[in-house]
């Protein structure tokens, strides 16, 4: 798994059933949007997320687009997370350099 | 924010050049979706300054456009590029290599260079060879 790919997911998760905007994304992965958009299409075709159009609060308004975990999105998310996790913790530091992905 | 409109202006100009580099079916909903971000950048009240809401603004549709360039058809494309230039390189640099030892070798002035060359050689291996003859006659 890919490192924006991992923090596409880790944003998703930390509130899966919240509907998430491309710009919020983008905030919360910390990515631009030339590799988001890219990431969040091919997570669409591979049915990990949905997307649907708001309604628009006012007149006038442009309706953004969200995105949300499908239940199996979630269910690999978690499952991905928790892999390169493990894998993380199973590679050893470098004298010198903090174990990747410590806060070190 | 002062020159609003002129700011989602272009940054709409940005994705629509964006959006041309999709394919047919998906550009038009790619521009609403993309499009619709532009003003809750300008007015994102989490940045304070609207300076910097502007460049983020602009950032997205920059970022966008190098995103949409991406498709992975293009990125294929693209590194079947890189191969063929890299290649072109590597034979352009052999071939310069070759050439230039193919200049020195026909220089009109080789034979006489390695004549001197090989003179040189044997002179310097019988002045040593003179010398550790004449300390040997020397320590008997």
């Amino acid at each position: 798994m890919t490192a924006p790919l991992e923090r596409v997911l880790g944003a998703f998760l930390a509130d899966p059933a919240a509907p998430r905007y491309g710009y919020d994304l983008m905030k919360a992965a910390r990515l631009p949007s030339g590799t988001l958009y890219p990431l969040l299409a091919r997570l669409e075709h591979q049915k990990l997320v949905t997307s649907a159009w708001e309604t628009p609060q006012e007149e006038g308004e442009r309706p953004r687009k969200y995105y949300k975990l499908t239940s199996e999105g979630i269910r690999i998310a978690r499952l991905e997370l928790a892999h390169a996790s493990s894998r993380r913790q199973r590679t050893p530091a470098r004298p010198g350099h903090p174990a990747p992905g410590s806060l070190g | 924010m002062r020159g609003e409109r002129q700011l989602l202006r272009l940054g709409e100009y940005l994705l629509r050049r964006a959006c041309q580099r999709l394919p047919p079916d998906i550009r038009q909903e790619r521009y609403r979706e993309w499009a619709a971000e532009l003003p809750a950048i300008l007015q994102d009240p989490q940045t304070r300054h609207s300076p910097r809401r502007a460049l983020r603004m602009l950032a997205y549709a920059a970022d966008t456009v190098r995103g949409a360039a991406m498709t992975p058809a293009r990125a294929r494309r693209r590194t079947s590029r890189m191969t063929a230039l890299l290649c072109l390189v590597l034979v352009a640099g052999l071939v310069t290599v070759a050439w230039e030892i193919w200049s020195i070798v026909q220089a009109p002035g080789y034979l006489v260079a390695t004549y001197q060359f090989l003179l040189l050689a044997w002179w310097l291996v019988s002045r040593r060879a003179r010398a550790r003859r004449h300390n040997s006659a020397h320590s008997a």
